[in-house]
């Protein structure tokens, strides 16, 4: 007996750090991504997926958007789909659930639940669900606490699917809303707790794990990182359930922290770090580059003809934060030669800059495109 | 570079080969009238300079000869130490030739290299420009300063360049502020103000705000639909619950039943309840009418009681009548007898009182005629004295006539004794009678002879005395004259001499003191003001006076009628005493009259009233009593006792039936309790209806709400509007630190090449500064990087445009100067062209300016087209002329 375990799919994000054009990629991803569930449920041989909530975005997806993963799921009849409502569609009034009953937009292959009984999964396994269903966005009771005493036939394998977090292991902040027992499982005798709301994979214990979201959506994934899913195989109903995690997503988010440039060097190393991610597919590649550090002139140049140009055409998207400052000092205005406006200019504002205060950063950005110009206009000299 | 000859054939004026003669190093003039050729000459040189030799524009055509042919110039110079010929000819048989030394070149070889020597640049096909448009200076132009062209910016900045070494850059600067002023366009006009691109971002911004806050408040009514509709929906459930519908409904019915038994009842207590009144009320008026018979009959007892103690009371009261009548006749007598006592004694009190005014009248009468007699007396004295003064003529006026005319006398008389002989006569005792002067005994002492006097002394002889007068006749004529004057004013009042007249004066005065006494005496005792009405008054006195004398006659006569009163006759205090004391007692009878007669009256009124009292009790008795037969007439006693009886049998009855029907609702709810309760069932089930068709509408309409919403997608919606609005202000961000940065670079450019310019320009400032100092002493100058000075400062700074018309020629020729003067200083050819320049300054300008030019010709060639010969005299220059040539020379 086997299921793949999923969650978090949020059909319908948006990314406000991207252009149009990255936007449309990722959300399309997202879709996608549930046909790479639905093969690897085949190719694994699990008859059911359990996707431990928030499935879409918003409370109020537009009707495509609504409909859009209902239709992908139809597409793998052989599939059973399990959904429970998340902390993002919560089964409220008019809810995303509601709308789906109401419009007979659900496949059959989909079975919503969205009531906190146990539900058979599978009667020639004896295989029970219990799924824990929220009500609303927050709350702070433990939803999963009913299942300690959900009668379910002797000898039945109970699986929990929630959604929420779990509460011990250092997220108390998080765990604040829509709590859950650590020990959920062992106290209601579950095979294995399939959670969501963890956007990375995260085993909490041997029966109790979060198994990410199949399609990386932020930088900084809780986790273990996250675009995979969890195909959990099942020998018994007290047996220790056996996890094995499948690589589902497509692009790759990546956050690199306090890069400092100072040099050349400096420059092509992070190009390279970066490209590196995914050096078959840059363009798959989402990076968030903190940068520091001060360049001189001709770096600064590097700098923006390898990284700001040419890296950022290669990725899916490339955000920055901060930039490395203009190392510029009296030898760097030579080039602007002996004497001349120029220079008299350029000396100008870097006297601004050493001078510091509010100003110097306009000055540094101005001394900046000073040296930028003069490339080109030394470049249309004849 | 010193021009040495010019020749010119076919240009304009000049149909034949003319030169211009004279020209040579420094100073040169060229005086000439008007239409004589100056401006052709220069136009030529200058045509001849910067016009290739195939053009046919413009430049060309004012060349033109009015009589036709091909304009033809040629220019002679040094240059280097060398010997040069430019010759170009236009139109028909064009040519160009340039002989520089030993070297020639012709057609564009010539051009292009004449181009290179004065450093000129191509502006169209044909033309080109330099700095040399600015030494040669046609007429009108030398009140402007020169507009630089490419090639002439670029003479003056080698110039310059060489002159100050090592600046570097101004190009590269200026095409880095080209590209700085490019992009910071993006952001912002030239003025400062935000460009259209950053409007329409910044307004792309504001809309997507106002997108994400219409998205937030739909979001924030789709919430409140969603849960008023959840609320909306259970409170359908619970109104259109069937099974609370059909309780409610047979609790209705149920009610409905128990309403109308209550309503039966009702009635019957109604019915009891009037029988019950009825009874009661009938009862009530039984006895009521039981307690009015008893009480009539008492009534009428009491009534003939009172009626037969009025009869003796009637008795006494007319006896107190008899007895005030009798009193009432007495009082009246007495006071009559009081009131002839008191109008005796007023008639005694009148008596007296006359008797004593009659009296008091005779006095004032007597007193009245002695007055009147006095003043009497005083009009006749007065008429007297008036009559006497009447006839005396010596007035005062007479008097002052009199003594001018007497001094009129004396004066002629004194004249004559000024001139008359003195004699003075001294006789011894023994001779008087001796002596004899006309005629009479000589007078002793001095006298004065104003005629022929004879002296005669006995024994002795005759002497004749003639004064010595001068106009003795006319003095004796005046003398004469004021004499008879004198007599003949005498004789107007009738007197023989001054004295006479003076006594007769006296007199008049008298008797006008005595006119004015009497007057006074008869104004004062007749009490008038003015002595014209004396008379009048003294008349009406009289008249007055007779009137009270008869008036008082007749008051005698009536006081001689009163009868004789016997007795004393009292005076007037003892008759007003006698009077006093009858007021008195007649006031005492009125009084005692006055109370009988109240008395009289109550008794009247007593005995009035008591019969009144009487007759009503009597009416009363005979009312009472019929209505007493007529009451038991109609419903004798025994009939109304046996209807009382029956009346408390039905109200026994009555009470008993509403006994019953009380006992029987004890056992139910009030009436007016079951209607409500029907009643407020029956609105809470409208009611219920109601709020099922409005909670159905409401449902409906938020359903279509919430769908509409669902439809849209509103959070899709709101997210991506929220991304779209962080989008913008994150590119407006930038941009603006992007227009920050970029301001600034172009700021500190700009400063730093206005820096640069600004010494870049301190030759061309260094070069003109000698020729403003000496014509503007003190001065410095601002020049631009145009190179056009663009101010001056004296005194003050100066704006060039403020000054006058002559100031800004001098000015623009002294920056031509200056021009020439660098180009010469470079070793460029520089020669200085000025074609009727200076015309506007005043003589003392104009020497100056003559120093100068005078100066700048020891270095290069200055030359002077003038008009106004004797004007430019003094400048003492190579003094040039327009000569006619056979034909167009080379020079060899």
């Amino acid at each position: 007996m086997k299921i793949v375990h999923t969650s978090d799919w949020q059909i319908g994000r948006a990314f406000s750090f991207v252009d149009d054009d990255a936007l449309g990629a990722l959300q399309a991803e997202r879709l996608n991504v549930i046909e790479r569930i639905g093969m690897l449920a085949r190719a694994e041989g699990a008859a059911h997926v359990l996707v431990a909530g928030d499935v879409y975005e918003h409370e109020t997806p537009s009707g495509h958007t609504l409909r859009q993963p209902m239709e992908r799921m139809r597409q793998f009849a052989d599939i059973s789909w399990h959904l429970i409502p998340g902390n993002h569609d919560a089964h409220t009034p008019q809810g995303v659930w509601t709308r789906l009953q109401r419009d007979n937009a659900v496949p059959g292959n989909v079975k919503l639940h969205l009531a906190s009984v146990p539900v058979e999964l599978d009667s020639a396994h004896n295989v029970w669900l219990l799924p824990a269903v929220l009500q609303r966005r927050h709350t702070l009771s433990d939803l999963t606490a009913y299942m300690d005493d959900a009668p379910t036939p002797e000898g039945a394998l109970r699986i929990g699917l929630a959604h929420g977090s779990v509460v011990g292991f250092g997220n108390e902040e998080e765990a604040r809303n829509n709590p859950i027992a650590i020990d959920r499982a062992a106290r209601a005798g579950l095979a294995y707790l399939a959670l969501g709301d963890w956007h990375g994979f995260n085993r909490i214990n041997d029966r109790t794990v979060y198994a990410g979201t199949p399609e990386v959506d932020r930088f900084g994934t809780g986790g273990n990182g996250g675009g995979e899913c969890v195909v959990v195989a099942f020998d018994g109903p007290t047996a220790p359930p056996r996890l094995s995690t499948h690589r589902t997503g497509r692009f790759t988010w990546c956050k690199f922290d306090n890069v400092v440039l100072t040099s050349s060097a400096d420059i092509h190393a992070l190009e390279n770090r970066v490209r590196a991610i995914a050096p078959e597919q840059p363009h798959t590649i989402l990076a968030w580059l903190e940068l520091g550090g001060m360049l001189g002139v001709e770096d600064l140049t590097l700098y923006e003809n390898l990284i700001d140009h040419r890296l950022r055409s290669a990725l899916a998207c490339l955000r920055l934060s901060g930039a490395p400052s203009l190392a510029a000092g009296a030898d760097d205005l030579d080039m602007l030669g002996a004497s001349g406006p120029v220079r008299t200019a350029a000396a100008a504002l870097l006297e601004q800059v050493h001078a510091g205060g509010s100003g110097a950063s306009v000055a540094q950005e101005a001394l900046q495109r000073l040296f930028l110009l003069w490339g080109e206009v030394r470049r249309a000299a004849p | 570079m010193i021009l040495t000859d010019i020749q010119i054939e076919a240009v304009r004026r000049f149909t034949s080969p003319i030169r211009v003669e004279g020209l040579g190093a420094g100073l040169n003039i060229l005086a000439a009238p008007n239409e004589a050729g100056k401006s052709t000459v220069l136009k030529a040189l200058r045509t001849v300079l910067t016009l290739r030799h195939t053009s046919k524009a413009q430049p060309f055509k004012d060349l033109l000869p009015y009589g036709g042919g091909s304009p033809h110039v040629g220019v002679a110079f040094t240059w280097k130490g060398q010997s040069c010929w430019l010759e170009k000819k236009f139109g028909s048989g064009n040519l160009a030739r340039l002989d520089m030394g030993a070297e020639r070149f012709d057609g564009e070889e010539a051009e292009e290299r004449l181009q290179a020597l004065f450093e000129l640049e191509k502006i169209s096909k044909f033309e080109a420009a330099g700095l040399w448009n600015a030494l040669l200076v046609e007429q009108g132009e030398s009140f402007a300063q020169p507009p630089l062209q490419g090639a002439g910016r670029a003479s003056l900045q080698a110039c310059l360049q060489q002159n100050i070494q090592g600046v570097t850059g101004t190009a590269e600067a200026s095409a880095m502020l080209a590209l700085v002023s490019k992009r910071i366009a993006q952001y912002q006009t030239a003025t400062g103000k935000t460009s259209q691109r950053m409007r329409q971002m910044q307004e792309e911004g504001e809309q997507a705000r106002a997108q994400v806050a219409t998205l937030l408040a739909r979001k924030e009514t789709l919430q409140e639909d969603i849960s008023a509709l959840e609320q909306v929906r259970r409170m359908l459930a619970q109104s259109s619950n069937p099974e609370r519908r059909r309780q409610d409904e047979e609790k209705l019915v149920a009610l409905r039943q128990i309403r109308d038994q209550l309503r039966g009842l009702v009635a019957q207590e109604q019915a009891a309840q009037a029988q019950l009144s009825a009874a009661e009320q009938n009862t009530q008026y039984i006895l009521a009418e039981q307690e009015r018979r008893l009480t009539r009959r008492a009534d009428i007892a009491r009534l003939e009681q009172v009626l037969a103690d009025a009869r003796s009371g009637h008795t006494r009261l007319g006896l107190a009548v008899q007895e005030a009548d009798q009193k009432l006749v007495h009082a009246q007598a007495s006071l009559k007898s009081a009131q002839n006592c008191y109008q005796q004694a007023r008639t005694m009190v009148s008596r007296v009182m006359h008797k004593a005014t009659l009296t008091h009248n005779q006095q004032a009468v007597a007193q009245e005629r002695a007055a009147f007699e006095r003043a009497n007396a005083g009009w006749a004295r007065l008429e007297k004295a008036q009559a006497a003064l009447s006839v005396m003529p010596v007035d005062a006026a007479f008097m002052r006539r009199l003594g001018k005319v007497v001094q009129a006398v004396h004066q002629a008389q004194a004249r004559m004794q000024a001139q008359a002989t003195r004699l003075e006569a001294t006789l011894l005792p023994d001779a008087a009678g001796t002596v004899w002067l006309n005629g009479n005994p000589c007078p002793v002492g001095p006298q004065s002879l104003t005629d022929v006097s004879e002296l005669v002394v006995d024994g002795v002889g005759r002497f004749t005395i003639t004064p010595p007068t001068r106009q003795s006749d006319a003095l004796h004529t005046a003398l004469a004259t004021a004499r008879s004057a004198l007599d003949e004013v005498l004789q107007e009042v009738g007197c023989h001499s001054v004295d006479q007249a003076e006594s007769q004066h006296e007199a008049r005065r008298q008797a006008e003191r005595e006119v004015e006494q009497a007057s006074a005496e008869c104004m004062a005792l007749l009490c008038v003001v003015q002595p014209g009405d004396i008379a009048a008054a003294l008349d009406a006195a009289r008249h007055k006076l007779n009137e009270r004398e008869a008036l008082f006659a007749r008051e005698q006569a009536a006081q001689a009628d009163w009868p004789e009163d016997e007795g004393p006759q009292p005076d007037v205090e003892q008759a007003r005493a006698q009077e006093q004391d009858a007021l008195m007692a007649v006031e005492a009878a009125r009084q005692y009259e006055q109370e009988v007669l109240n008395q009289h009256r109550m008794a009247h009124a007593r005995q009035e009233q008591a019969l009144a009292q009487s007759a009503q009790q009597q009416q009363a008795l005979q009312r009472d009593r019929s209505e007493l037969e007529v009451w038991i007439e109609h419903e004798p006693d025994p009939v109304l006792l046996a209807r009382a009886t029956r009346s408390m049998q039905d109200r026994q009855h009555a009470q008993a039936e509403l006994a019953r029907i009380a006992h029987i609702r004890q056992q139910e709810e009030p009436l007016s309790v079951v209607e409500q309760g029907i009643l407020r069932r029956e609105q809470d089930m409208e009611r219920l209806r109601e709020q099922i068709t409005r909670l159905s509408m409401e449902q409906m309409e938020r359903e279509t709400r919430i769908r509409q919403a669902e439809g849209d997608g509103l959070d899709e919606q709101l997210a991506s509007a929220e991304r779209h609005a962080a989008q913008v202000q994150g590119e407006l961000e930038a941009w603006e630190r992007e227009r920050a940065a970029l301001a600034l670079l172009e700021a500190t450019l700009l400063h730093a090449q206005t820096t640069q310019t600004e010494r870049y320009l301190a030759p061309l400032v260094q070069a003109m500064q000698p020729a403003f100092s000496a014509l503007f002493r003190g001065v410095t100058l601002e020049v631009d990087t145009q190179f056009a000075l663009t101010g001056l400062t004296r005194q003050r700074a100066e704006d060039i445009k403020d000054l006058s018309d002559g100031t800004r020629e001098q000015i623009a020729v002294l920056v031509r100067l200056g021009f020439a003067e660098l180009l010469h200083k470079r070793g460029a050819p520089a020669i200085l062209v000025l074609d009727d320049a200076l015309s506007f300054s005043d003589s003392q300008r104009l020497e100056t300016l003559f120093d100068v030019l005078s100066d700048a010709a020891t270095r290069l060639q200055v030359i002077l087209l003038t008009c106004h010969a004797e004007q430019f005299t003094p400048l003492r220059g190579r003094m040039l002329s327009l000569r006619p040539m056979e034909r167009f020379t080379v020079p060899s």
